[in-house]
């Protein structure tokens, strides 16, 4: 695995200890779960919709606070991808990408140029998101989500609104970025064949509230961005996974 | 086609008006000529009239805005505050102006202060409502977002939860615009004192005088004064949020 | 939807059979009365005839709307809404030339009641009057007449009467627009002193009110201009049934206010040339003045605005 660009920081351990997440009417998403990431590790959580993975990638991301346990994720810099591109309509490209770095009272316009660059969007610097596809939108978002350069990248199901071809596309270029970057990553998704392809560890979870079905580490050895669909460890993987978390039962 | 459809209904309607007048005395429905000779003869007059009220109407919806606004984003950030006024912003908004606008007389005096305070009281609701809606329709994974990167209150308010209220804000603008222009002449039609004249003293005068053409041209000045006003807005509003939120007509 | 029209077929269906009281009648002919302001005691004579039962008795089926400020009243007689209004003397001219077809047929308020009602301490004619604020109704004849008279244009501001005097209690410099009939007593009631400068001593002497009806006069307008006549010889005499309604609808209109504008009011009801009358030399004059002032043409007179109907003797049933 590549490491991290320019920046010396270290990647960080992110630790979940004993967390639980109660929603005030009193349903129970995380009644104690513990996990460890390694630094500079991506990880892919699978599982069912309304398990509680989203809800525990949010923990994780600082927008929710957990009812009891610990989340240490040392002093990383965080960055969230949405499911939807998330833009503010009224800024163009450029404005959005740099927006975590105008709320931090910073101001940087090389870093939002190679974010764009990172992402083959350069040309739609003072585009205004509508003008842009779902998919270019989204490219932005992952743009936005570097800029800041963080330590710590978080993903919700970010490219389930996506149409497939265009997600296949989308999924070379975030292995590449992932590859070249080092970052620990966190990816929250329903399809199985993603995480095989971008992640080092697959985590197959049920709930509510939250259990670990299956932790298994990805065997395919080449560099994500380059990993095949069709490579026959792809498909005993999601195999494997399908059965532990009994897709084929219905619910 | 669909361009000439209103100038036909138009010119429908300038028929039927014209036919009903024929059979009325003229201090009841003048004919559409009377009025158009009063309106080239008492130009100048209309056009002095209408920039008082325009004045008064402009001013009015500027007070209006600052503090519909102002207190647009008090009560979204604090429901407490907004349940707190209810009893008194809801006796405000039901309160005739016609009923208040005598004792603004007394109050303030004859002259513009009335009707600029009467059309600042009508414009004042639209604005507030629009303005407590539109802080409350932020997307919340936009506010997520600006969480996620530690954004205080303020960086939210300027750079999400604004912008995100500018089309309801605009919306209440709108309605205000032409409620506005009615409440500086219904002010007028109490407090005015012809020095400068205005369309309400002139509406007033000319009908107590039963000078009705000039009362019906006055009239068509003040609905071309509200127009105008709605379309300057509309303008504004394209200009400053066109490109991101195609509007509505 | 010509008055006229309306009125010839109310007559029709509703023509009075003579003197003789049908208390059963069927065929009371419906009048709306339109006052042209609030009920006061200026009206005193029509709430007789109808609380006393006089016009039931001459075969009227009276009902009286009140007005107020501006209130439309030979408008509303030109629309049928109303079959007899009362109006200003000179509103009566200024509309029959803009195409309101109303004549006056008896004259309620002789001597023109009109004038300026100023605090104590200001001014106590008119010539003192040389700047400063008066509360009028902007547009009226009155209006027009003072300031061409006194030469006030520029000089003095006039602002809306709108029939309250609040402000004028609250602003010791205002000047308003009064009746001698109503606004002085009302001040007085609440304490405040007051000057009425009268118009009449200022050239202005219209018919104060008069009781109008469509032009040609239905059938039975002699009859009521007869029955009102009669109406406000009782309410002359004895004014304390029709005051208390009066005082009823109007909550202005206490009992010390009444007193007050019965005092005042009676001269200028009977005037100097005795109830009901009207002369075509005060008719002329009024009619003069408004051609200097340039509201009604040049050339017009008075004439066909006015008839003496309860003069004539009772006629014959009418013909319908």
């Amino acid at each position: 695995m590549a490491e991290g660009a320019s920046e010396a920081a270290p990647a960080p351990r992110v630790r979940l200890d004993a967390v639980r997440f109660v929603w005030p009417s009193g349903e129970e998403i995380l009644s104690g779960l513990s996990l460890e990431l390694a630094p500079g590790q991506v990880v892919a959580l699978v599982g069912r919709s309304g398990c509680g993975k989203s809800t525990l990638l949010r923990l994780a991301a600082g927008l929710s606070t957990p009812t009891g346990g610990v989340i240490d994720v040392g002093d990383a810099r965080r960055a969230f991808v949405f499911q939807r591109p998330n833009l503010l309509p009224w800024r163009t490209v450029a404005e959005n990408v740099a927006l975590p770095l105008t709320l931090m009272g910073e101001q940087d316009p090389a870093a939002v140029a190679s974010a764009l660059a990172q992402v083959g969007l350069t040309d739609a610097a003072h585009k205004l998101p509508q003008a842009l596809s779902g998919g270019m939108q989204m490219r932005v978002s992952i743009a936005r989500a570097l800029v800041s350069q963080p330590t710590l990248l978080l993903l919700d199901e970010p490219f389930s609104a996506i149409d497939a071809l265009t997600r296949a596309r989308l999924h070379s270029e975030l292995g590449q970025i992932l590859d070249e970057r080092g970052l620990t990553t966190l990816l929250v998704t329903h399809d199985l064949h993603e995480a095989a392809l971008l992640a080092d560890r697959v985590i197959a979870l049920a709930g509510p509230p939250l259990r670990v079905l299956l932790d298994v580490p990805v065997s395919l050895p080449a560099p994500r961005g380059r990993r095949d669909l069709y490579d026959p460890r792809v498909g005993a993987l999601v195999h494997q996974l399908r059965a532990a978390l009994d897709l084929d039962t219905p619910p | 086609m669909s361009r000439a459809l209103p100038a036909l209904i138009g010119l429908v309607a300038l028929v039927l008006w014209a036919a009903l007048a024929a059979r009325l005395p003229e201090v009841l429905l003048p004919l559409p000529i009377e009025v158009g000779r009063a309106l080239l003869k008492q130009g100048p007059r209309l056009g002095e009239a209408s920039l008082t009220t325009a004045f008064a109407a402009l001013t009015g919806l500027g007070i209006a805005a600052v503090f519909g606004g102002a207190a647009g984003v008090l009560f979204a950030r604090s429901p407490a505050l907004e349940r707190a006024f209810a009893p008194y912003t809801l006796l405000l908004q039901t309160v005739p102006v016609m009923a208040i606008a005598p004792l603004l007389v007394v109050w303030l005096g004859y002259g513009l202060k009335v009707s600029v305070c009467t059309a600042a009281l009508v414009s004042f609701f639209p604005i507030l409502t629009a303005t407590v809606a539109g802080l409350r329709a932020t997307p919340p994974d936009q506010l997520d977002l600006l969480r996620l990167y530690g954004a205080t209150e303020a960086q939210t308010l300027w750079l999400l939860r604004l912008p995100s209220a500018a089309p309801f804000v605009f919306a209440g603008l709108r309605s205000s615009a032409g409620l506005g222009v009615i409440g500086a002449i219904v002010g007028e039609f109490v407090g005015s004192n012809g020095e400068p004249v205005s369309l309400g003293y002139l509406v007033l005068r000319s009908a107590r005088s039963a000078d009705t053409p000039l009362t019906f041209a006055a009239i068509v000045a003040s609905t071309a004064l509200a127009l105008t006003f709605y379309a300057t807005l509309r303008r504004v509003e394209t200009r400053l949020i066109g490109a991101w939120h195609p509007g509505a007509s | 939807m010509r008055a006229p029209l309306v009125i010839l077929a109310l007559s029709v269906f509703g023509c009075g059979d003579a003197p003789e009281t049908p208390t059963s009648g069927p065929s009371l002919v419906p009048i709306t009365l339109a006052l042209n302001w609030v009920p006061e005691p200026e009206f005193g004579g029509y709430y007789e005839g109808l609380l006393s039962g006089i016009y039931k008795d001459a075969g009227f089926d009276v009902t009286i709307l009140p007005g107020g400020p501006d209130a439309p009243t030979l408008e509303l007689l030109a629309t049928g809404q109303a079959q007899v209004a009362i109006a200003a003397g000179e509103e009566l001219l200024v509309r029959r030339h803009k195409g309101i077809e109303a004549v006056a047929i008896w004259p309620a308020l002789q001597l023109n009641p009109a004038g300026l009602m100023t605090h104590a301490e200001g001014p106590k004619t008119f010539e003192e009057i040389q700047g400063g604020r008066v509360a009028i109704g902007v547009g009226s004849a009155l209006h027009s007449y003072l300031w061409r008279r006194f030469g006030w244009e520029g000089k003095v501001e006039a602002v809306p009467y709108g029939g309250a005097i609040g402000p004028f209690l609250a602003d010791k410099a205002l000047i308003q627009q009064a009746y001698i009939t109503s606004e002085p007593c009302l001040a007085e009631a609440q304490g405040v002193k007051v000057n009425f400068l009268r118009a009449a001593d200022a050239g202005w002497n219209p018919y104060g009110a008069v009781v109008t009806v469509a032009d040609p006069p239905p059938p039975w307008a002699a009859e009521f201009a007869r029955a009102t006549q009669r109406a406000w010889e009782s309410y002359m005499k004895d004014p304390v049934r029709a005051n208390a309604e009066i005082a009823r609808l109007n909550d202005l209109v206490s009992p010390s206010v009444l007193g007050c504008v019965s005092e005042a009011q009676a001269p200028f009801v009977t005037g100097t040339d005795g109830l009901g009358m009207m002369t075509q030399a005060r008719w002329d004059a009024t009619a003069s003045t408004l051609v200097e002032l340039g509201l009604i043409p040049a050339g017009s007179s008075a004439d066909g605005a006015w008839r003496l109907l309860h003069t004539d003797a009772p006629a014959a049933p009418p013909a319908n």
